[in-house]
């Protein structure tokens, strides 16, 4: 220890720290190095990265290029050529402006930048190390610029640590691919992963951008948006239902051309969706909103993702109503509600038990939830409910219990009258109550349990005829390579070639024919969201999702011996009354409570 | 309108007619039969918008017309006047509906002939004629095989193929197949005639009491057989490519007894997952094992029959919903001993299921299930 206690950093080591700010990953460096090709004007972007962009990251573009001078600043930290003075830091009409990119890259990275102007006869080539001195040497090279950033952090060993699997990591570069095609349907984009081309994207229509990038058929699927009030304009598309997906991850929104991440935006165009989709699942989107640069401050994230309005709430209605009006135009969402009375008091009280653990039902989205301390509108039972108290999972566990019971208490649900109630519900009796199957919940449970019961012993594999080929997006195909054996091991025998071709030649033998493909998504889907975790966590997320597919719905007629057989399933299962994904699949009417309400 | 029809007549027609009368539909009308009279000929129509059939018999006609008979009341009626008389039938101008019979009267509403669909007229269509037997064998063979899934609409119907010297009816669900193959006895069929035919129509095509001529349209086939016609729409899809999937290269073959094997699937799926419905065959030179094991209710099961085997001891694993159907298939005519001749290449690779005698009239595919 030296007597200093405080001192300046050398600038090696501040520029460390600071690129930490702007680079935190391979998928970082690919999305600076892209904006300043799309900046300098490029009509066309390649990008090649090996090893998930770890040990190379190539960026090609036929932009205008840098003269010697320029070339020889590009590396200097806020060397830009975006902004000069600070009026222009309020008119901000490029993606770059901060001049750190190239800056923070060449601390932690090994990069070599190739130039020539279009007027130019020679180009020139820079070579940087990290704290290193800086060589420019004439080369000859296609007009453009060329950048290779090779070793990422290979000096930062901190870093490299923290780096996820290759997997992990070429996901997030292709996403981020994917969201700048989105946002430059003018420009072609292209993307290597070593020598496999996982896209190339000509210019085109953001229609037909849109279908390319999200493998969705984009003169069905899309409805289109175009709107505009006070300065605020939005364009772009939102996807029908039908190609909702149970992540966010078809959510595209851009602001003046650069990608950004606003939930409440993306609530706003949720919102218009309500009561033609479940609370799970997700529309897709793709908006570009069109600002005054002066009303919205992007500086406020070191990634430029999150943005400030100066008049948020009028930008979150223009969204809301252009998406509205665009699913009404095409006849989505019913204009009107016929049942005022419904509409406007949807919520019904159920009472479950006789304690204070009653469910309120919303009748509109079919939503089951604890009364709590949520009050609702007229006709409350819960002044009259009696004060003893039972909580829910008590009585049902005694409920089950009731029908369980063997011998000794004579309640076996089998003997007993089952019946279809409003092609919906199975109605049946325990000693308790009148006891109410919602059949679509209680097949969901008995085939989650009876998945990972048959996982146990290894998968059964039904072999197709013909097999099933079909197309994924990038992001898809990425989480495919990274979940590929779990899938397997659910009895799915998938194929993917090096590009974005999906071949399935055997299924679990509950997966219906035609229902492969959007199947193997969901569980695609719903791994993506779960995130690392253990093996079982994985298996049940894609059993869950094999369960939700394979049920019969409500609605589904059934005869007298499936709903036997159904009632007996349910009780046989280890956790009878919820759900995978949490919904009750039953509720008793106490006899009590029958009573009471006849007096 | 005023007829005088035979009992046994009259009954004979409305079972052909009875299953193209919605169950419950929305649209009141499709639930009357139209009914005809012009002379002494009476043609009844009933549609359900997907299938039409039509028939006319011959009454004692007194006063032509026409009107909508109710067809379930109206057949609840002429099922309990027993099989032998005559009944006599009228309708008015206010439609009411008079059914007088030795002992007694009766009276229902009708409606205006003029509220019935109209049924377009058939438009230009190629002609096959079909043998009673060649139908009934085709529909009868391959329409177990149809998918029920309405994910794949094109697999919800029987293909029919034509050329010149014979005809293929083929049905699969994408796990098993059947595929039945019929020459021309006499003259030729027409060159090229592809068409898929909806599982309800061909359905009906088992139980034909004459030869047929089949007509097929872009959009819809008919079947007439003498007085009698089934009019379907055709499912425009593009039939799946089978061919290719049906194998060549088979290299093991079985041979074992259809009544032996089916006995021994039915008493060993007992104890099969009934949700899997796995069973095992293990098979070697002499003997075939068919085995099965639950995990869920740890209940197991094995059966041994003797079979003649081309090839060293080899397993694989069905579906036995998929298997026990396709060996019903092999009936006598097929094969007078009921001999079953299955080839298999690898464990994961398609099965053929063939009669023992060796014949191209008949082939079934199983997809196997991976152990």
């Amino acid at each position: 220890m030296t007597d200093a206690t405080i001192h300046i950093l050398p600038d090696h080591l501040a520029n460390q720290i600071a690129a930490g700010e702007v680079v935190q990953r391979p998928e970082s460096v690919v999305k600076e190095l892209v904006e300043n090709a799309i900046d300098a004007g490029a009509t066309s972007v390649t990008v090649v990265v090996k090893q998930a962009g770890k040990q190379l990251i190539q960026v090609i573009d036929d932009g205008i290029g840098m003269s010697k001078a320029d070339l020889e600043l590009a590396t200097i930290r806020h060397a830009t050529s975006k902004i000069s003075s600070s009026d222009d830091l309020h008119a901000i009409r490029t993606l770059g402006f901060r001049g750190e990119a190239l800056a923070s890259v060449a601390a932690v990275a090994d990069v070599e930048i190739r130039t020539r102007r279009t007027n130019e006869a020679t180009g020139w080539t820079l070579s940087s190390r990290p704290g290193q001195h800086i060589g420019v040497t004439a080369t000859a090279c296609d007009v453009g610029t060329q950048v290779m950033v090779r070793n990422l952090f290979y000096n930062v060993p901190a870093r490299r640590k923290f780096l996820k699997s290759d997997l992990t990591e070429f996901r997030h570069v292709s996403e981020t691919m994917q969201k700048l095609a989105l946002a430059r349907p003018d420009r072609r984009v292209v993307l290597y992963d070593g020598n496999v081309l996982v896209f190339d994207v000509k210019p085109s229509s953001l229609q037909e951008r849109i279908g390319d990038i999200l493998a969705i058929d984009a003169t069905q699927d899309l409805l289109s948006v175009d709107a505009e009030e006070g300065g605020v304009s939005v364009h772009g598309y939102v996807g029908r239902p039908s190609v909702a997906r149970q992540q966010r991850n078809g959510q595209y929104l851009f602001l003046n051309g650069r990608p950004i991440a606003s939930r409440s935006l993306a609530h706003a165009v949720t919102t218009a969706y309500e009561h033609v989709l479940d609370r799970q699942q997700h529309p897709v989107f793709v908006l570009h909103l069109t600002v005054d640069p002066s009303r919205v401050d992007v500086n406020v994230h070191p990634q430029k993702h999150e943005v400030k309005f100066d008049d948020e709430r009028t930008v979150y209605l223009l969204m809301q109503q252009a998406a509205a009006s665009a699913l009404q135009k095409a006849n989505v969402v019913p204009t009107f509600t016929a049942d005022l009375g419904l509409a406007q008091r949807p919520l019904q009280s159920l009472n479950m038990t006789s304690g204070d653990g009653g469910m309120i039902v919303n009748r509109l989205t079919g939503e089951i939830t604890p009364v709590g301390g949520r009050s609702f509108g007229g006709g409350s039972w819960q002044g009259q409910a009696p004060s003893q108290s039972q909580t829910f999972t008590g009585a049902v566990r005694n409920a089950f219990e009731d029908l369980m019971a063997g011998a000794g208490r004579s309640v076996d649900p089998v003997q007993r009258e089952v019946l279809q109630a409003g092609v919906a519900y199975i109605v049946t009796a325990s000693d308790e109550g009148i006891v109410v199957i919602d059949q679509q919940a209680a097949h969901e449970r008995v085939l989650f349990e009876r998945l990972l019961a048959r996982h146990a012993d290894g998968p059964v594999e039904q072999t197709l005829m013909f097999a099933v080929t079909f197309r994924v997006a990038a992001d898809q195909m990425a989480l495919l390579r990274e979940h590929g054996e779990a899938i397997r091991s659910m009895g799915f025998d998938v194929e993917a070639d090096e590009a974005v071709t999906v071949t399935v030649r055997a299924v679990p033998s509950d997966v219906h024919a035609g229902t492969e493909e959007a199947t193997l998504l969901d569980m695609l889907r719903s791994l993506a969201d779960l995130g690392p975790g253990p093996a079982e966590r994985r298996r049940e997320a894609m059993a869950a999702v094999l369960a939700v597919r394979q049920s019969i719905r409500r609605g589904d007629r059934l005869g007298h011996n499936e709903q036997q057989q159904l009632v007996r399933d349910l009780f046989a299962c280890a956790v009878p009354h919820v759900t995978a994904k949490g919904r009750p699949t039953y509720i008793i009417v106490q006899y009590d409570e029958l009573l009471r309400r006849f007096q | 309108m005023k007829f005088t029809v035979a009992l046994p007549e009259l009954q004979r027609a409305l079972q052909k007619l009875l299953p193209a009368i919605p169950a419950k539909s929305t649209i009141p009308v499709l639930e009357h039969l139209h009914v005809a009279l012009v002379g002494s000929e009476l043609t009844f129509t009933a549609t359900d918008q997907e299938i039409s059939i039509s028939l006319a018999i011959p009454v004692a006609g007194e006063a032509d017309g026409e009107v909508l008979i109710p067809a379930r009341p109206f057949n609840d009626l002429v099922k309990e006047l027993g099989q032998a008389g005559t009944i006599e039938v009228g309708a008015g101008a206010d439609q009411v509906i008079a059914i007088r019979t030795p002992t007694g009267s009766f009276e229902m509403k009708g409606l205006h002939a003029l509220e019935f669909p109209t049924i377009p007229p058939f438009p230009a269509a190629t002609k096959a004629t079909l043998r009673r037997d060649d139908i009934a064998r085709m529909a009868n063979k391959t329409v177990f095989a149809v998918s029920t899934e309405e994910y794949r609409p094109s697999m919800t119907g029987v293909f029919f193929s034509f050329n010149d010297a014979n005809v293929t009816a083929v049905a699969t669900d994408g796990f098993r197949l059947s595929r039945v193959i019929v020459t021309a006895s006499e003259g030729t069929f027409p060159s090229d005639l592809e068409c898929i035919i909806p599982a309800r129509a061909v359905e009906l095509l088992r139980k034909v009491d004459g030869d047929v001529v089949m007509d097929v349209s872009k959009t819809h086939a008919r079947f007439t057989i003498g007085q009698h016609s089934i009019t379907t729409r055709v499912i425009d899809e593009k039939y799946p490519p089978y061919q290719n999937v049906i194998p060549s290269d088979n290299d093991k073959a079985l041979v074992i007894n259809q009544r032996e094997i089916l006995a021994a699937i039915k008493r060993v799926s007992l104890f099969a997952n009934t949700n899997t419905r796995h069973v095992r065959f293990r098979i070697s030179e002499r003997s075939l094992a068919v085995h099965s094991h639950d995990e869920d209710s740890g209940s197991s099961g094995t059966e041994t029959i003797p079979c003649e085997f081309s090839h060293e001891a080899f397993e694989v694993g069905f579906n036995y919903r998929f298997l026990e159907e396709a060996i019903k298939n092999i009936t006598q005519e097929d094969d007078p001993d009921l001999n079953v001749r299955m080839t298999f290449s690898t464990s994961i690779r398609a099965v053929l299921i063939t009669p023992g005698a060796a014949s191209d009239s008949l082939l079934m595919l199983v997809m196997p299930v991976k152990i």
